[in-house]
């Protein structure tokens, strides 16, 4: 029974962290209609400003209580003010640009703050201080508990009665509400929106760096946070509705409480099976987000979104056709690469191989967020299922190669009819968030399966076959593959049923009053792109012969995005030279430089600004206007 | 024959009556107006028809079936064509284009991966433009028309499916006078030729006088009087909830 209390009562405290940041998020969210990849990132950077705050003011003796706080707050602060700075220099010039694009520059904002805090304090974990006058425990139902954690229960209804107050009895919070209802009136109405964005996006990292900065008795303050709790962030603001901040209250506690109830159950034996529930909060997450948005799909709180017009530019142009030229390209660079392997050596030869895998996850991606218009955050799960498919098919059941490269696809297209199914009956951020819980569930699997998928270790020894073994031979077999899938993509995109995507697309509206069932056809794009993914996950798993759990996390979704995004969506060449030059920036740049993610995030970010439509995107459009 | 058999259905939002046991039919190749203020229901009326809405009470058979739990692809499937106040069509085609998916959906043709779509019912598409005027716009972006260009393409999308009732939501909003009175006048030329069933809604009262075999006159979600046009123009109520009293005097 105590334990049951305690477990509640840090369920609660975790509830209190989690709403600060997704308060943040959300806020910005409503009122910019961006969704901050960052606000993971600004978090870190408010612990790591804590520790050093605290650390300076304490001035090596101890910790008193005005270094302590002060430490804190100024640490949230500048995380407020590095905020305002970020929306000044980078997302201002964005707003106009597709929402993808705007996802895009707050994830080089990520790589860019990373590096940051690498550079700064260093890759081991930083531990800081106790609350001066909070360090003890009270004891509850005879068992202890922390003190500051009583504190911070207590922050999170305070800060939402704060916040409250803000938005309900101030002007400024008169116009936030106003702007987050509706952008263009309010505009039309004369409000200074440069002023309010900017204003906003600081009170949204300022409580970020905040819930960080409180982190620091807790937790040590660790490089990789960002992540874990970006995702965390992103599952509570959707649940709670984007834009409602006490439906970010009311999904904080849901989501904390779910968490600590695992932990608290901890493992659970069923049909012979262990499960250790403790190890799979982030599955248990995922699902009563997926619970969430099925029966609500605009989260507890949220309603609809207005939909924003059309910005200028976004417009879908007329998909290129190939023109003589353009299949003459095309065939030059296929005739090239068939003639590689005679001049390259080793190593230019494996990266080709990367880049031929990786276009072809970036077009099945292309595939659903282009012509079919969904965003998909968790493309990964289909290149790694494809490729742990083929992984166990060959280690596990003892099938050859050959068969095992074709069982991958399957497992994926399966999962892809699965989560599928659930993710069209979502549009937009929800929808793009759901492919991003299924994601994480199917990672969450792999990584806790041991006994099947080898966990974190992964599975090695996934050879090709004796006569695919040389080097050379899987070039060709990649080559051909890749190029085939490729091929037959985009004659898909222009066949009726790609037709019948875009469609959907343009208008669902008109879709279905000329008789086309959205939903299955939308449900059927994911069938393809899970697929093509697939076969690219095998390809990948038999050129490395291993793979870990990586290939279906968080990052790799990410890159396929950021491929498909420097490519440019409104073009089918796009995601191939995305692929090409990701694929290849990643290795120039690890190899020589120790900070290549700031340099890639600097790089993104410079191509956000300057091309809006993507390298090809921009291109052709320069043609057109040339001609 | 009845096309359209419409009983009793009421909508309500959120406690507010939209539609209050609404009532009427309407007959194979018989083109009927629906007006009334704004707010009387017309456009919600249309929404329950074409399946994107749930109508609280009543039912909706189209040539005896009933529609009125079924969803809006099936309804559409079934010989219905909608056009919407404000003009939907797929923005990233071409006009022949957007003619040439409806006929492919209207055939089940959509479900093939491998043929080229843009050499599929081509000639139909450009039949079916010649019709409405806008051959010489066949091969022109969506998204580069004129909003009055846009209606028609809509139209050509709607009648591509060879509907025998078409629903057409205030079908002249946003043209200039002219282009009205062209447009419906084609679409009374179309129905004659085709027995296509016609239910518009429309605030140009020279529009809908021209053209209804009969009127429907909504207000605050009841139908307050129908029939012929002329026996509309005298009835007191119409007058009095709509018309005004200006329009009355032949």
């Amino acid at each position: 029974m105590s334990s049951i209390v305690l477990q509640f009562l840090n369920g609660l405290t975790s509830a209190s962290t989690l709403f600060l940041v997704a308060a943040g998020l959300s806020l910005i969210f409503g009122i910019t209609r961006v969704l901050n990849f960052a606000h993971g990132s600004l978090y870190m950077l408010g612990i790591y400003l804590a520790y050093s705050a605290i650390g300076v003011f304490a001035g090596g003796g101890g910790v008193t209580h005005a270094a302590f706080w002060g430490g804190i707050l100024i640490a949230a602060t500048v995380v407020g003010i590095v905020g305002a700075l970020l929306e000044v220099t980078v997302l201002r010039r964005v707003y106009r640009s597709p929402e993808l694009f705007q996802l895009l520059a707050t994830f080089a904002v990520v790589l860019l703050a990373k590096d940051l805090v690498l550079w700064l304090w260093g890759p081991e974990d930083l531990l800081g201080p106790r609350a001066p006058g909070l360090g003890g425990a009270v004891e509850i139902l005879g068992s202890p508990f922390p003190e500051y954690d009583l504190f911070l229960i207590a922050v999170g209804p305070l800060i939402l009665g704060l916040l409250w107050l803000l938005l309900h009895a101030t002007r400024w919070g008169l116009l936030i509400r106003a702007a987050t209802q509706d952008r263009e009136m309010a505009a039309a109405l004369g409000i200074n929106q440069k002023l309010l964005f900017t204003s906003a996006f600081a009170l949204g990292a300022f409580l970020a760096g905040l819930g960080g900065a409180l982190q620091i008795p807790r937790e040590p303050a660790q490089h990789f946070l960002d992540f874990t709790v970006i995702v965390d962030a992103f599952v509570v603001v959707v649940v709670g509705g984007m834009g409602s901040i006490p439906g970010a209250f009311l999904a904080a506690l849901l989501i904390g409480e779910v968490k600590a109830l695992c932990i608290g159950i901890g493992d659970v034996g069923a049909f012979g099976f262990s499960i250790s529930l403790p190890k799979l909060t982030l599955v248990v997450e995922s699902l009563v987000m997926a619970a969430v948005l099925i029966f609500r799909p605009w989260g507890l709180m949220g309603r609809a979104l207005a939909v924003l017009p059309d910005p200028a530019g976004a417009r879908q142009a007329l998909l290129e056709k190939s023109t003589p030229r353009m299949r003459m390209a095309g065939i030059a660079i296929i005739a090239g690469l068939a003639v590689t392997p005679a001049f390259a050596n080793e190593y230019s030869l494996v990266l080709i191989i990367d880049i031929l895998i990786f276009a072809l996850f970036a077009s099945s991606l292309h595939f659903l967020m282009g012509p079919s218009g969904m965003a998909s955050f968790g493309h990964a799960a289909y290149f790694g299922l494809g490729a742990y498919g083929a992984a166990l098919a060959f280690k596990h059941a003892g099938f050859p190669m050959e068969i095992s490269i074709v069982i991958g696809p399957v497992i994926a297209t399966i999962a892809a009819l699965a989560f599928g199914w659930f993710c069209v009956r979502l549009s937009g951020v929800y929808l793009a968030m759901l492919t991003l819980a299924f994601a994480q569930i199917a990672w969450s699997v792999v990584y806790q399966w041991d006994s099947l998928t080898g966990g974190s270790n992964g599975i090695v020894g996934v050879w090709p076959a004796p006569w695919l073994s040389g080097r050379v031979a899987y070039f060709y077999l990649v080559l051909v593959l890749c190029g085939a899938a490729i091929g037959v993509l985009r004659r898909i995109v222009f066949s009726p049923f790609g037709y019948a995507l875009r469609a959907c697309r343009d208008s669902p509206l008109r879709a279905a009053a000329i008789g086309i069932d959205v939903r299955r056809f939308q449900w059927m794009a994911f069938l393809v792109a899970g697929g093509f993914a697939g076969l690219a996950g095998a390809l990948f798993a038999f050129s490395k012969g291993s793979i870990s759990p990586e290939v279906l996390a968080i990052g790799q979704s990410v890159d396929g995005l950021v491929m498909v995004l420097l490519g440019g969506v409104q073009t089918l060449s796009g995601p191939l030279v995305g692929a090409a030059v990701l694929t290849w920036l990643q290795e120039l740049v690890a190899r020589h430089i120790d900070y290549w993610r700031a340099l890639l995030g600097l790089i993104i970010i410079v191509l956000v600004v300057a091309f809006p439509a993507g390298i090809v995107g921009q291109l052709s459009s320069r043609r057109r206007t040339a001609e | 024959m009845t096309i359209l058999r419409v009983e009793g259905i009421s909508k309500s939002y959120s406690g507010a009556l939209v539609l209050d046991d609404l009532s009427f039919e309407l007959e194979a190749g018989e083109i009927i107006a629906m007006i009334g203020p704004n707010g009387a229901g017309k456009t919600t009326c249309f929404n329950i028809l074409d399946g994107q809405l749930r109508a609280d009470r009543g039912q909706v058979f189209f040539a005896d079936t009933r529609i009125s739990s079924m969803e809006t692809h099936e309804i559409l499937r079934l010989g219905v064509g909608r056009t919407f106040q404000i003009a939907a069509t797929f923005h990233s085609f071409t006009v022949a284009e957007n003619v040439q998916i409806a006929l492919l959906a209207n055939r089940g043709l959509l479900w093939n991966l491998h043929s080229a779509a843009r050499d599929l019912c081509r000639d139909e598409a450009q039949r079916m433009l010649e019709r409405l005027g806008m051959l010489a716009q066949a091969a022109q972006s969506c998204s580069a028309l004129s909003y009055g260009d846009l209606k028609r393409v809509e139209l050509a999308i709607a009648l591509a499916g060879h509907p025998r009732l078409l629903l057409m939501d205030e079908p002249t909003a946003g043209m200039a006078p002219r282009e009205r009175l062209e447009l419906m006048a084609l679409v009374a030329r179309l129905a004659r030729e085709r027995e296509l069933s016609v239910l518009f809604t429309e605030h140009d009262m020279d529009i809908v006088f021209a053209h209804a075999d009969r009127i429907l006159l909504l207000e605050q979600g009841r139908l307050i009087c129908q029939g012929a046009p002329a026996e509309v123009r005298a009835d007191p109520r119409a007058r009095r909830a709509y018309l005004g009293h200006d329009l009355g005097a032949p």
